[in-house]
């Protein structure tokens, strides 16, 4: 009975304690605290006095009050933990030391049959009352399982548990306290039964109040219900917008991210291209001045054409007058073949007169045959002379073909020279050109790169807006959030 | 009359004959008449016949030469007219009499005709002596014979002459 | 010097050379343009007049049977006389007057052409040289053999 009414309650506490808890729960379990611990104390006097008078044997009167010392201790801890709010643990800590002070005194006084068993009802109580069903289930168990050990074992072994033989005084004692103590509990109990009533009316006024109040709120909801209704729509509409907006501005800040990344790339490339035009025009500078020289070169070797072109045509002329004269040399040696040609007839003709004459020639045919010889010789001379002369005049023929081919060689190669430093010439302008263009695209560039990083920078603050606003917008999703839901609520509430 | 072997005395005037750069020499009393080749035409013979005209260069199987002069050869039958490039009288020195060679006899063995009689020696230059008379006579007899094989086979002939030409 | 029976005249013709006696030359003289004779053949191209006499020019070239060619400057004529003959024999070139050992003559070769063979009295070396001796009258012989 008190285990069922300990947890009706148990559970009508807990249903306080959403609103007003706490405070009766933890005064009353500091009154049982104190009257355990009250209690305790009577029962130290009761058997101080009862040892005095000789009613009581020492040990006994010792043993009950080293019990009733641990319930004060307990009962002390317990209200340091309930000061502590940790109600639920106190409660078990105080079902399980009373019991176990309980035990300990039946032991000593009585055994199993003791009339002390019935104290065990105390703490139960108590548990009953302040504790959950769960813990209540649990101490009465170990309440009950104890007993039942100790029964056994007193039984069992009577030799190793020996029990105080109960005297009448005691008995009386017992009878006492244990009316003592429910007579408090009891009191207690009526007590917190009319604190508990007062509460409950207190409870149910507020409640009346309450529902007067919301009566007048729910008239007043009714009203705003609508308002409600199209506050959350336009919440949730105002949600979905800065949502909206809120991804837009990501969105935005992203693609603000990408420009910026494809701007700076834009800028690297440029500064790239401004290096490039750089080395360009650097390349079209040396250009130029290899070109300076090289133009020098050509000219020198056009006015060194030109030098041998001339000293060609001297050689030409020379040799020509070298053939001239060697063909003069040819007709003077033509005379002297001829001279001697005649010399030879008139040598051999004197010779053949000479034969004729007979025994007369024989004198004149020697003269004959040594004018012949000279002929002869002279004719082998011309013949020599002919052929070096012959040889001369190829040579010199091939040295005036040879001086006419160099002389045209020599009109190419200056041409050509003067070809080469005309296209010197274009080359020239052109480096220059080039040099130009690469100072040009280096200044366009340098140009290009300062508006990039101009953009760069216009881009990042985009973005720094573009954040804010996506934060800002997102805010304000959270604010049409909380509106929306507060709407609902009050949408709900209105309704309910 | 004198032995064509032996040297002698041209008498009379004699007759500078030019082929082309070619002098020859021959005895005016074997000239009829002498005129341009221009004058031949239309000229008739004594029989009233054409006028026979022979190139000399031709007869004497000469480099061909241009000619401007006829010499009229009176023959027993008929007056041939032999063309030569110029006659003229030539001018005999009149302290040398002209002694006119008689051919070499290697030349004489070796020439079908005797249509040289021989050479006179002129400043260092043998100049031949031409016997005119017998030149015209020898033509006017091949002119005949041409005539005749003409006439005896006048197709093929001409033929040949035409290829001979 | 040398015996008159023993001088020779050592011309060439073509690549050969020929010796004929000093007795029948009369002179050598350089070529010159000889004056054609009409109707005469073309180893007979002419007349010549040499100190008054007029001799008839005969290739030899053609006479011993080469092909003739034009004068060059070592062209010569032989002047040669035998009997009442005056013939100015055209050579490729007139050697020299040599002495000949007769002696030494060979055998005319079998190989000779007979337009030579039958001018030639034999051959005889001279220094490295052949020497073909020619017979005046055998020539004179083939030349009226010829024309």
């Amino acid at each position: 009975m008190d285990v069922l009414r300990g947890e009706s309650r148990n559970a009508y506490t807990e249903n306080l304690s959403a609103s007003e808890t706490g405070y009766d729960r933890t005064t009353l379990f500091n009154l049982i605290l104190a009257t355990t611990a009250g209690g305790a104390g009577v029962a130290i006097l009761s058997l101080l006095l009862l040892m005095i008078t000789g009613l009581i044997a020492p040990s006994t009167a010792i043993g009950i009050m080293a019990s009733a010392t641990v319930s004060i201790i307990s009962s002390g801890i317990c209200y340091a933990l309930g000061r502590q709010g940790r109600i639920e643990w106190a409660v078990q800590l105080y079902g399980i030391a009373l019991v176990f002070v309980v035990f300990s005194a039946m032991f000593l006084y009585g055994g199993a049959l003791s009339p002390l068993v019935v104290a065990s009802a105390i703490p139960l109580t108590v548990v009953g009352l302040l504790a959950t069903r769960r813990t209540v289930w649990v101490i009465g168990s170990i309440i009950v399982g104890t007993y039942l050990a100790l029964a056994i074992l007193q039984n069992v072994y009577p030799a190793q548990i020996p029990v105080q033989p109960l005297s009448s005084g005691a008995e009386w004692f017992t009878l006492m306290v244990v009316a003592i103590s429910v007579g408090i509990i009891g009191l207690v109990t009526s007590s917190v039964q009319a604190s508990l009533h007062a509460a409950l009316q207190e409870s149910q006024d507020r409640a009346e109040k309450i529902f007067t109040d919301t009566e007048r709120l729910l008239e007043k909801s009714m009203q705003q219900i609508e308002l409600g209704s199209e506050l959350s729509a336009a919440a949730a509409e105002l949600q979905a917008t800065s949502q909206q907006q809120a991804s837009g501005s990501t969105e935005q800040a992203s693609a603000v991210s990408q420009v910026t990344t494809t701007v700076e790339e834009l800028g690297t490339t440029a500064r790239q291209i401004a290096q490039s035009a750089d080395h360009v025009a650097q390349a079209a500078q040396q250009t130029l001045e290899y070109l300076s020289d090289g133009q020098q070169a050509v000219d020198e070797s056009i006015q060194a054409m030109e030098r041998i072109r001339v000293r060609m045509q001297d050689i030409s002329v020379r040799v020509l007058g070298l053939g001239e004269r060697s063909q003069q040399i040819g007709e003077i040696i033509d005379l002297i073949d001829d001279i001697s040609d005649e010399t030879h007839l008139l040598a051999l003709n004197a010779a053949i007169e000479a034969a004729g004459a007979g025994e007369h020639g024989r004198r004149f045919s020697v003269v004959a045959a040594e004018v012949k010889n000279l002929a002869n010789r002279t004719l082998q001379a011309a013949k020599e002379v002919k052929d070096v002369i012959a040889e001369i005049r190829q040579a010199t023929n091939a040295a005036v073909l040879a001086a006419e081919e160099g002389g045209k060689e020599v009109e190419k190669g200056s041409e050509l020279t003067y070809r080469a430093g005309q296209v010197m010439d274009t080359i020239l302008m052109m480096a220059e050109r080039t040099a130009q263009s690469g100072a040009e695209i280096g200044m366009a560039t340098a140009q290009q790169q300062s508006a990039s990083e101009q953009v760069v920078e216009a881009m990042r603050e985009i973005a720094e807006v573009a954040r804010q606003t996506a934060a800002g917008a997102r805010q304000m999703a959270d604010s049409a959030a909380m509106l929306s839901a507060i709407a609902d609520r009050l949408h709900g509430v209105a309704q309910g | 009359m004198m032995s064509a072997t032996e040297p002698h005395i041209l008498a009379g005037n004699i007759l500078r004959i030019w082929l082309g750069p070619q002098i020859f020499l021959a005895n005016h009393t074997h000239v009829a008449q002498l005129l341009p080749v221009a004058h031949l035409r239309d000229m008739p013979d004594e029989r009233g016949q054409p006028m026979q005209q022979i190139g000399l260069a031709d007869l004497l199987q000469h480099a061909p030469v241009p000619t401007h002069h006829a010499l009229l050869i009176a023959t027993r039958r008929r007056t041939v007219a032999l063309l030569v490039t110029a006659v003229d009288l030539w001018a005999q020195p009149s302290d040398v009499a002209p002694v006119i060679q008689p051919l070499p006899p290697v030349l004489r063995h070796a020439l079908t005709h005797a249509w040289i009689t021989g050479i006179l020696i002129a400043d260092g230059q043998p100049l031949q002596l031409l016997n005119l008379r017998q030149i015209a006579q020898d033509a006017l007899k091949q002119a005949a014979q041409g005539e005749r094989e003409q006439r005896g086979q006048p197709i093929n002939r001409s033929d040949d002459l035409v290829s001979r030409n | 010097m040398f015996d008159q029976a023993e001088a020779y005249l050592l011309f060439r013709v073509a690549d050969e050379q020929y010796a004929l006696p000093s007795g029948s030359v009369h002179e050598i003289v350089r070529w010159r343009a000889a004056v054609p004779v009409p109707g005469t053949p073309t180893m007979l191209p002419g007349i010549l007049v040499q100190r008054g006499v007029v001799y008839t020019v005969v290739d030899t070239r053609l006479l011993f049977g080469f092909a003739t060619t034009a004068p060059e400057r070592a062209t010569r004529y032989v002047l040669f006389h035998e009997d009442e003959h005056r013939l100015a024999l055209l050579v490729d070139t007139v050697l020299d007057l040599i002495a000949l050992d007769l002696t030494l003559s060979e055998a005319i070769p079998a190989t000779l052409p007979v337009a030579r063979a039958r001018l030639l009295r034999g051959v005889v070396r001279h220094t490295d040289l052949l020497v073909a001796l020619i017979e005046p009258p055998e020539l004179l012989a083939a030349l009226y053999a010829e024309v």
